[in-house]
């Protein structure tokens, strides 16, 4: 269980989260969903002990995480989002001593938690190696696995597929799907669709202050009215646009810069048969037609539009990067 | 406190990963070994035709010498947490801010008495080559040692202080190194101090040196205000390294 109220952090006169309310029951897997920079790491390192708030209070697994942080700290696995791992150690020599930090006195108890964490994160036969020989994907499932090793109630998982291959990213995401099961998991991300996959309710955080909490489609459900489809054509497109215009339920087209066309298009009838019929029929060679999410950056752009939080536009930079590895992602699904 | 014990073992293993343990080890063994032989035990058996009466020479050396070694065996031990991240998973484990800088020290000392006891042989060659009856007297050899490991407990406290301030095991071993040197200069620069109202304060300035401690031990005497002031500079390295380590969580 997780709950906090009012949480704010200052870092000198800069604040880096503000107001901060929501919760998260037992069985409940919930995605902290923002661009970086938003304030997710700061949440986390306040609700696992690491550093004090500076207003507002946090309980997990019913402790106040400030004033009895220890026993808060007992009932939580926590992963960084850099796997912080002592490279000249094996996994198992590794995870034997964050167990016995973690409380878990007992020889035996210890011996099979380890061998239990190591089985669900697929480690069984790396528990020999050592961590600075393991390429960057055991790394993270050795993160994971510390995490786990002292059957926390809660997890906080910050970032957990970061820097994962596909193929591994998709087993990531089952574990953690398995694991919320009985345990409270938090769990950040920047990428939507990730967040749609694994979490039951979602928090939008933006510039340190939530713009949204609720259940996924009905968050993409209140962002307005449009579904976008994307299209790709063979042939020279004269003429194109203005025909895809003249269909039903076509709001706007837009070329887009790799050479497609984006079509905003209306939720009250589905004008994909006529765009690919429109298509074929004038001989423009139809390649492909999908519908593609809302960006990360667009729902942003709306949440904060309708919450009319000044400065809401997002600031160019490193923040518009990332919306870059967001959209490639999205493709990738 | 059990949870000191756990990061002391992780601790002092680690140790014998990185060569730096057995560089250290080796040179201060080399070394000792070597002034034990030219300046103990040969000037001694010309003289006398037997076994010298002490140790005094090699462990008034090794004390310069763990002025030297000490800093490299703390520089790590902090260092190195904060900048490969790994003090997150101290921080937030249910574990002690104290108890972190607590088990990091009890692994220094650990090691320093793994230097230290390969030199019990040198007591070991004074009593099995003096004739029986005319050995070396026990007393300054077992104080001696005393003294060498309050002496090293002093400054790995200070030596851990050093490596709490930085993520930089090279500028740990600088400040660690200035903050001897401190202690070995002040003495002196105290002499300057004229004011007679500040006598008070250029005494106890003058009190210092940590060599003039250690003496009262080579000698075999045991000293409660030497032991006080070796446990106390321990402390004060601990209590400030354990305190800049909370302050890292509040910025």
């Amino acid at each position: 269980m997780i709950e906090v109220r009012g949480l704010t952090k200052y870092y000198a006169d800069y604040p880096a989260i503000q107001d901060l309310n929501f919760h998260a029951e037992p069985g409940e897997i919930v995605g902290f969903l923002g661009p970086n920079g938003a304030g997710k790491t700061t949440t986390m390192r306040i609700l696992t002990g690491y550093m004090p708030p500076s207003e507002g209070t946090a309980i997990v697994a019913g402790y106040d995480v400030f004033k009895q942080s220890l026993e808060a700290r007992r009932h939580i696995g926590y992963m960084p989002e850099t796997v912080p791992l002592y490279n000249e150690m094996t996994v198992w020599d590794y995870l034997d001593y964050m167990a016995r930090l973690r409380g878990v006195r007992n020889a035996d108890q210890r011996e099979e938690q380890i061998e239990e964490a190591l089985e669900l994160c697929n480690l069984t036969d790396r528990a020999d190696s050592v961590i600075g020989h393991l390429s960057k994907g055991y790394r993270q499932r050795v993160g994971l696995a510390q995490a786990l090793v002292h059957k926390p109630t809660v997890l906080i998982l910050d970032e957990p597929t970061i820097g994962l291959d596909p193929r591994q990213v998709r087993e990531v995401r089952e574990l953690i799907r398995g694991l919320g099961r009985e345990r409270t998991v938090l769990l950040s991300t920047h990428i939507l669709s990730e967040a749609s996959q694994v979490c039951n309710r979602i928090v939008v955080i933006n510039k340190g202050r939530i713009v949204a909490e609720d259940m996924l489609e009905r968050l993409t459900a209140t962002l307005g009215e449009t579904r976008r489809v994307l299209l790709r054509v063979q042939k020279d497109s004269r003429g194109l646009v203005e025909a895809l215009q003249q269909i039903h339920h076509v709001l706007a087209v837009r070329p887009t810069e790799d050479g497609g066309y984006e079509l905003d298009t209306s939720r009250d009838g589905d004008p994909r048969p006529a765009i690919a019929d429109t298509v074929v029929r004038g001989g423009w060679g139809l390649l492909e037609m999908r519908t593609a999410d809302l960006s990360l950056e667009e729902i942003f752009l709306r949440l904060t539009m309708e919450t009319e939080v000044p400065e809401a536009e997002m600031e160019a930079g490193e923040e518009s990067e990332e919306y870059v590895e967001v959209e490639e992602e999205v493709e990738e699904e | 406190m059990s949870n000191a014990i756990t990061i002391a073992r992780r601790e002092l293993g680690a140790y014998f990963v990185s060569p730096i343990a057995y560089v250290v080890v080796s040179l201060f063994l080399l070394i000792g070994g070597a002034v034990f032989y030219n300046w103990d035990f040969l000037p001694a058996a010309v003289a006398f035709g037997g076994a010298p009466p002490g140790l005094r020479v090699v462990q008034g050396f090794m004390g310069t010498l763990l002025i030297f070694f000490a800093p490299f065996l703390t520089m790590r031990l902090l260092s190195e947490e904060q900048a490969s991240g790994t003090i997150e998973l101290l921080f937030t484990s249910p574990v002690r801010d104290w108890e972190v800088v607590l088990g990091k020290f009890m692994a220094a000392l650990g090691l320093l008495a793994i230097m230290l006891v390969p030199t019990l042989l040198y007591a070991l060659i004074l009593i099995v080559l003096s004739d029986p009856g005319s050995g070396p007297d026990p007393g300054p050899l077992f104080t001696g040692y005393l003294g060498l490991l309050l002496f090293g407990t002093a400054f790995l406290g200070l030596g851990l202080f050093a490596s709490s301030l930085t993520r930089n095991q090279i500028i740990a071993v600088v400040i660690a190194f200035s903050l001897e040197i401190a202690l070995l200069i002040i003495p002196g620069l105290s002499r300057l101090i004229t004011n007679p109202a500040l006598t008070k304060v250029s005494q106890f300035l003058g009190e210092m040196n940590p060599f003039d401690h250690l003496d009262t031990f080579l000698r075999g005497a045991i000293d409660t205000g030497d032991v006080v002031y070796f446990l106390s500079l321990a402390v004060l390295g601990l209590f400030l390294a354990a305190r800049v380590l909370e302050a890292r969580r509040w910025s």
